[in-house]
């Protein structure tokens, strides 16, 4: 049972290099509205993806707080089309201490385009945001 | 805002772009349509107490970033970013609800590529204290002229 483990013992367990599918989602305007809507600009053109499919390593972290993104840009996903999501997890490493991976998502559409990539990296220790900052 | 080539120099700065952070707005941001859990440290406090020890839940990184993306799409066509744009950022400072958030940015590079000119901004957010809440860089790739 992952729950009985370690945060050592869990970390051990995420395998760099290790490529996960993420499935399929289809992209609604009412995503693309909802987060216009949450920044407060009218043609933001891309919704967080990544954020819509657990993975792996959530499944032995499953809060885990965002320490850095990277996305690069390609084309604006569209209304209904299917887009896949291929996580691979591309390093793992500890900051003062604290375990952090890093995954990175890419985004395709079913025309072959591509969307974007999102670099995270993930900080596993979430109470250490308490500890420094509540 | 689009700019023509000729007129982008390194320490050209960017407009500053001013957010205001709510609860309302994190929860679309983090807890809307097709999200895998709703309920989550940015969008409920008991969760956030849970899982971080934060009293309220905090704004997620990536609505920072979308700051930063809004910032440079306005500099260089949100054609020219959505294509061809970059964000790299580091979270170093919880947003809260309440904060207002300003995004800077300033031309820390123009190269010329055979693609066209790619522009390098450094970036960062503050909060209404000129905390810096975010830190990190953005690119985007100009048509050549």
């Amino acid at each position: 049972m992952i729950e009985n483990l370690s945060e050592k013992e869990r970390f051990e367990l995420i395998e760099v290099g290790s490529d996960e599918d993420l499935g399929t989602i289809v992209v609604t305007q009412s995503q693309i509205d909802e987060n216009r809507k949450a920044l407060d600009w009218p043609e933001a053109p891309f919704p967080v993806l990544h954020g819509t499919k657990p993975d792996s390593t959530k499944a032995l972290f499953p809060p885990r707080v965002n320490a850095r993104s990277i996305r690069q840009f390609f084309n604006p996903p569209i209304p209904g089309k299917k887009v896949t999501l291929r996580m691979r997890i591309v390093d793992k490493y500890l900051r003062d201490g604290a375990p952090y991976v890093v995954e990175q998502t890419t985004a395709t559409d079913e025309d072959g385009r591509i969307i974007e990539v999102m670099t995270v990296h993930q900080l596993l220790r979430t109470k250490k945001v308490g500890e420094k900052w509540a | 805002m689009g700019l023509s080539v000729e007129n982008i120099e390194v320490g050209t700065e960017l407009p500053p772009l001013v957010k205001h952070m709510t609860l309302e707005k994190m929860r679309w941001f983090s807890g809307g349509e097709g999200r895998a859990e709703t309920v989550n440290l940015h969008t409920d406090a008991s969760a956030a107490q849970r899982d971080t020890g934060m009293k309220q839940p905090f704004a997620s990184g990536r609505m920072s970033l979308g700051y930063a993306c809004e910032m440079m799409s306005r500099f260089v066509g949100l054609d020219n970013f959505s294509h061809t744009g970059t964000i790299d950022f580091k979270f170093i400072k919880p947003v809260m609800p309440g904060d207002t958030i300003t995004v800077h940015g300033r031309v820390s590079e123009v190269e010329e590529l055979p693609q066209g000119i790619r522009v390098s901004v450094d970036i960062h957010c503050e909060n209404q204290k000129g905390e810096k809440t975010s830190v990190g860089s953005g690119s985007a790739v100009l048509p050549p002229k």
